[in-house]
């Protein structure tokens, strides 16, 4: 890791105790996270969060997320994005309001990386011909989970491209 | 129809696909008794997940220890396998 990147996990740490609950592991306690909006669709928020979320993800090497929820209105929004883990997030940890309905969820795959072979950890190469993690698509648990909450999964990907799954269908595309 | 399933994997016809992808689990240095198995159709292939216990339905990607993937065709040939995130 750079020393660049180094401060800026630091400083990322710092400012997500006072915004966005304890940070770092994927199954942080909630928090009361800013929303995004209003957008006339699902899609349209959800490629806003993920262009707000997917450059931090890969400069950190950590995964972002958060949830696409709609108003009384039948606006949409997006909470977060919140801090995750290399290998996760819960993108529930970013809280939409009380009486919002939950539409959807986003979350980022970081940067390409390499398994470390003892550990598991994710060691960031740049590189998508040296990647043990299928960074540009969804993992079966990233659909198993759209599945079980039964709403639709969006992700970004260190290749910059965007993708949605559609949980009733099963259906994976790029939007 | 859904071309995303889980699959019942105590059903006998997941067993062949469980074996393989156990098989490459292994060769990846996994401990198999660290994780919990799940099988899905996805389109025409079938996917064996080997997941922490910590990883609940509401997690994208691993949460502990990171998951495994092993995907194989209907001849039980292995097209991708992946630690999880």
């Amino acid at each position: 890791m750079s020393v660049s990147e180094a401060l800026h996990r630091v400083w990322d740490k710092i400012t997500s105790l006072f915004s966005d609950g304890c940070a770092g592991s994927p199954t942080q306690s909630r928090s009361n996270a800013t929303s995004n909006g209003p957008f006339a669709t699902a899609d349209a928020a959800a490629r806003a969060a993920l262009t707000e979320a997917n450059p931090k993800s890969i400069r950190d090497n950590l995964e972002y997320g958060g949830l696409i929820y709609e108003d009384a209105k039948g606006d949409y929004y997006y909470s977060g994005p919140v801090m995750g883990s290399e290998q996760g997030v819960d993108p529930a940890n970013a809280a939409a309001p009380a009486g919002a309905t939950i539409v959807a969820d986003y979350h980022t795959h970081a940067d390409y990386s390499l398994a470390d072979p003892n550990t598991g950890a994710a060691i960031r190469t740049s590189d998508p011909a040296r990647d043990d993690f299928n960074s540009d698509n969804f993992s079966t648990q990233d659909k198993r989970s759209a599945k079980a909450l039964g709403y639709d999964a969006y992700l970004g990907t260190p290749s910059g491209t965007f993708r949605r799954f559609d949980h009733a269908y099963g259906i994976d595309t790029t939007f | 129809m859904p071309v995303f399933v889980e699959l019942d994997p105590l059903d006998g016809r997941c067993y062949p696909a469980i074996e393989r992808a156990v098989h490459v689990a292994r060769e990846k240095g996994l401990k198999i008794e660290d994780y919990t198995l799940r099988v899905f159709r996805d389109g025409n292939g079938i996917t064996v997940l080997f997941s922490s216990r910590e990883t609940s339905a509401a997690i994208k990607g691993s949460a502990g220890k990171p998951g495994f993937e092993v995907e194989l065709d209907g001849n039980l040939r292995v097209l991708r396998s992946n630690f999880v995130r």
